[in-house]
């Protein structure tokens, strides 16, 4: 008890009259000081360990290659970016801990590559509240709402836009019947909507449609369910478990049909386990832009498989932020705020680095980034308003790619 | 056509599976007087169990399945004198609470040495065979014919021999029992070894027939303790049969209602036939 009265008694008049003088001399000269210092601090908050552990290395990799190739070519402003790493751990609380190091300790003016929407929910108030601009690779559709508070972005399309993709991929094989299998969790049944929507307005028909709960075990009588009518594929809205499950019914049950599923619920270990059940399969996974000039980047990276939509969308963050600050001439998260959607999107010039850009909005132009995930045009809430998809097919126990969908919009 | 045959086969695997659990618990309940969840997760238990002996014997499947059904009899028998042979004359509610945290207890040891992620055994994948128009593949008709030997076995063993006899006793009137030289103890040591090997047995076939997770046995909880009240508490027989009413009704749900509704059906079905048949639904 009486170190908190001490603690009271210093926070008497004099020392606030105190605390107020010297903020008011200290102010100015802090903010001179970080003028005058001359890099610019930016968070890297991306899953190290943790469930996200299988993503957060390689965005990192990509990232601190993009902050190279930006500070070898002079930098915004003429200043080098200086990443801030920081591992969010896939866990909320551990992410808010580390965004607030990055916000108030390290002063930085963007966080960039948190990775779960868990984690991207839980740290945007910190870096709202600071002004600061966040941007993840977070697919959940509510995370809409988070960004129409400003400052937070992500190069992730929105699960609906997964919806589209697998609709999109649907009408160009010329299948009109539909079976869908959703997990019973808001995020399939968001998708499942604009699947839905999407697939109906291209004159297809969802004839069957059944929900199923997280902890169930047993599918052989959903399954067989989906098969009822004859539908021309079966679309599978869920996760690693049920997908595996539904699968094997359907193996064991000799039912064959199509199976669309998101490439996220299925591992090459699953794969594995499942063998012949396995075969065939589609997945459907968000893109990178393998033409754009801006994946090179990545191909150099990662050899053995450049595929990297996370790494690739991390890439582009780096150069993002770097080009706003340009646009801007000014580094602070508001000015960054001010200029992501202009330096992302149409009118301006394409440029696919950070080099071309500033070259261009140096000489008052302006300037379409073109990304190594794909066009990355941020719309009023900060969500792409289009994105690259790769289709790919289990073929032989490998994952083999076999076309892309292009430019699919809400 | 194709789907309401399909529905009764799978039916009857689920019902296969649950009734061997189902059973334990209803004879644990009808001897010991308390609600024993911690028979749901010796399902857990045995599943992985197997997984583990299959890593480190490289027996054949069955020798295995037996191999972790034993030894879930003898983790239940050491648990049941460790934990709850103290509580004995404390009355229900000590041991219904040491029942709920020997459950979770169990799932966590599941959880701390294999994780918490999907597994599979290594057995093939199969095509179905086709029964007389039904499909069904071996591995999971083996598993109804062997659910189906093993309850006929208990049946005898209650029916006929002596153990039976003081389980029937004990039972009734544990009083009287103890007055005609039962030795309530003895009967307490083998129901619980018989109730873990059904446990055990019921998790690893749960397992071949799904997959394994650390929640197989929790996942069972509901419907296991449905079945045992549907059958009228400590009866071999009413347990099967409610095993397979449930299995079937919660099947045969799809063709009306979405199956995220198909684990409320065991209750549905529950206090339906319950207001019918209020001592379950093989009272004398």
């Amino acid at each position: 008890m009486t170190t908190r009265k001490s603690a009271y008694a210093l926070t008497s008049r004099r020392t606030i009259l105190w605390g107020m003088g010297l903020t008011v001399m200290v102010g100015p000269m802090a903010r001179n000081m970080a003028w005058a210092a001359d890099d610019i601090p930016i968070g890297i908050l991306m899953p190290l360990t943790g469930a996200g552990g299988i993503a957060g290395p390689h965005m990192l990799k990509a990232a601190q290659a993009a902050a190279e190739e930006v500070n070898a070519a002079g930098g915004p402003l003429g200043r080098q970016l200086r990443l801030i790493v920081e591992d969010d751990q896939t866990d909320p609380e551990a992410a808010v801990k580390a965004a607030r190091k990055l916000v108030d300790v390290d002063k930085v003016s963007a966080v960039l590559g948190t990775w779960a929407s868990g984690v991207t929910i839980a740290v945007a108030p910190v870096t709202q509240a600071a002004k600061v601009v966040e941007m993840s690779t977070s697919g959940a559709s509510r995370i809409t709402e988070v960004q129409k508070k400003g400052y937070v972005y992500r190069t992730e399309p929105d699960d609906l836009l997964f919806g589209k993709a697998y609709a999109e991929l649907a009408l160009k094989r010329g299948w009109k019947t539909a079976a869908v299998l959703g997990l019973n969790v808001p995020f399939t049944a968001s998708t499942v909507e604009a699947f839905r929507q999407r697939f109906e307005q291209g004159g297809g028909k969802v004839i069957n449609y059944i929900t199923y709960n997280p902890d169930q075990t047993a599918f052989k009588a959903e399954t067989i369910q989906a098969f009822q009518n004859d539908p021309e594929f079966i679309h599978i809205s869920g996760y690693e478990p049920d997908v595996t499950g539904i699968l094997r019914a359907a193996y064991e049950s000799n039912l064959k049909k199509p199976f669309v599923v998101p490439a996220f619920a299925m591992s090459s270990d699953t794969i594995a386990n499942l063998g012949p059940a396995a075969e065939g399969v589609i997945l459907v996974a968000e893109g990178v832009d393998e033409k754009a000039p801006a994946f090179a980047a990545i191909k150099k990276l990662f050899p053995g498989d450049s595929y990297q939509p996370h790494p690739a969308m991390a890439y582009d963050m780096v150069n993002l932020v770097a080009l706003a600050i340009e646009a801007a001439k000014d580094s602070s998260g508001e000015a960054i705020n001010s200029k992501l959607k202009s330096v992302s999107g149409p009118p301006g010039t394409e440029v696919s680095s950070f080099a071309e850009g500033a070259k261009v909005l140096r000489e008052g132009g302006e300037v379409d980034y073109r990304g190594a995930s794909g066009p990355i045009d941020f719309d009023e809430n900060g969500n792409i308003v289009k994105s690259n998809f790769r289709i790919a097919e289990v073929k032989d126990g490998k994952i083999v790619p076999v076309g892309m969908l292009e430019d699919v919009v809400f | 056509m194709f789907e309401i045959k399909q529905y009764l086969v799978s039916g009857i695997l689920i019902g296969a599976i649950w009734m061997l659990p189902a059973i334990g618990i209803s004879l644990i309940y009808a001897v010991l007087r308390i609600p024993h969840f911690a028979f749901a997760e010796f399902m857990t238990l045995g599943a992985y169990l197997a997984l583990g002996f299959a890593a480190a014997t490289g027996l054949p499947f069955p020798a295995i399945a037996l191999l972790a059904a034993v030894s879930c009899g003898l983790a239940a028998v050491i648990m049941d004198q460790a934990v709850f042979r103290p509580v004995r004359q404390s009355g229900v509610l000590p041991a219904m609470l040491l029942s709920l945290g020997a459950m979770l207890i169990l799932q966590n040891i599941v959880r701390f040495f294999w994780g918490n992620g999907v597994r599979q055994y290594r057995l093939p994948l199969q095509r179905p065979l086709d029964v007389f128009g039904f499909n069904i593949t071996p591995n999971h008709l083996a598993i109804i014919l062997v659910s189906g030997a093993v309850v006929f076995a208990l049946y005898v063993l209650l029916k006929w021999t002596r153990f039976g006899r003081e389980v029937r006793a004990t039972a009734n009137n544990p009083e009287l029992a103890r007055v005609t030289g039962v030795e309530p103890e003895r009967v307490y040591l083998g129901l619980n070894g018989v109730a873990g090997i059904l446990a055990g047995l019921g998790g690893v076939m749960m397992a071949v027939y799904t997959s394994l997770t650390p929640l197989v046995g929790w996942n069972s909880l509901l419907p296991l303790f449905a079945i045992a009240l549907l059958g009228g508490l400590g009866r071999v027989g009413g347990a099967a049969l409610a095993a397979l009413v449930i299995g079937l009704t919660s099947e045969y749900s799809l063709m009306f209602i979405q199956s995220s509704y198909k684990n409320a059906i065991a209750f549905v079905v529950l206090a339906g036939l319950l207001i019918l048949r209020p001592r379950g639904l093989v009272a004398e």
